[in-house]
């Protein structure tokens, strides 16, 4: 890979990596912020939610530092917190359909530059980002059917 | 929604801090410290600040003041 190629590509991961982290800390304390009104079962998957993202944070600075970057931990996003359980989930929403234009602009750049190590690493993590938007849409969908009562009644119980 | 995390304050609290009279940012972060920290808040701030000046003008209050013109 010619050097300013590589450049754009670690420039392009680092983008990937502040969204990561940026989520890691939006979801940790919406789950905490569950947890702590009673909703245990929502906190459960919203937490595990915080630790995929971080697992994804792995994946990118171990790919940043294969291809001799710095790894960019300086630099977040808008955490975005809500103060109800829709809100957040709204907010959520947002931060995750960013994210997807914004991975796919990336696998499209490591495409034109032929690093399929990348490439392969950002369409994991894409597919990824595209159930959790797919199941945060199911719980607005779900509480629109069941109401927002409903919907918390379900949310008590642990898992 | 909290819109600034290092005030720790909502939208609720920022708009009522626009009504009574701060119509920049700057202004708000003087009263209340929202926006002095980060900065990330920055464009939260602005769209509030306008909303509220949308909201303000559609009353059609005689003199209000208009923070869009600003
Ligand atoms: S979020 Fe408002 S100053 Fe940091
Ligand atoms: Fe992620
Ligand atoms: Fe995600």
């Amino acid at each position: 890979m010619a050097v300013k190629a590589g450049r754009e590509i670690i420039d392009a991961l680092n983008e990937v990596l502040t969204a990561e982290l940026t989520a890691i800390n939006q979801y940790f304390l919406h789950a905490k912020m569950m947890e702590s009104w009673g909703y245990l079962r929502l906190y459960e998957k919203v937490h595990r939610e915080s630790i995929d993202e971080m697992k994804h944070s792995n994946r990118v600075i171990e790919r940043i530092l294969y291809l001799d970057g710095v790894p960019n931990v300086q630099r977040l996003g808008r955490v975005r917190i809500g103060e109800q359980i829709e809100e957040m989930f709204r907010a959520d929403v947002a931060l995750e359909e960013e994210a997807i234009p914004r991975l796919n602009s990336a696998i499209a750049l490591c495409r034109e530059h032929g690093d399929s190590g990348t490439r392969h690493l950002l369409e994991e993590i894409l597919v990824d980002e595209e159930e959790h938007l797919d199941w945060l849409e199911a719980q607005l969908h779900l509480i629109g059917e069941v109401s927002l009562q409903g919907y918390l009644a379900q949310q008590i119980r642990e898992e | 929604m909290i819109v600034c995390l290092c005030e720790g304050m909502n939208d609720a609290a920022l708009r009522e801090v626009i009504r009574g009279g701060c119509a920049t940012v700057t202004d708000i972060a003087r009263r209340t410290r929202a926006g002095s920290h980060c900065g990330a808040c920055g464009c939260d701030l602005k769209r509030l600040l306008a909303e509220e000046a949308r909201l303000d003008g559609s009353e059609a209050r005689p003199g209000a003041r208009s923070l869009a013109a600003k």
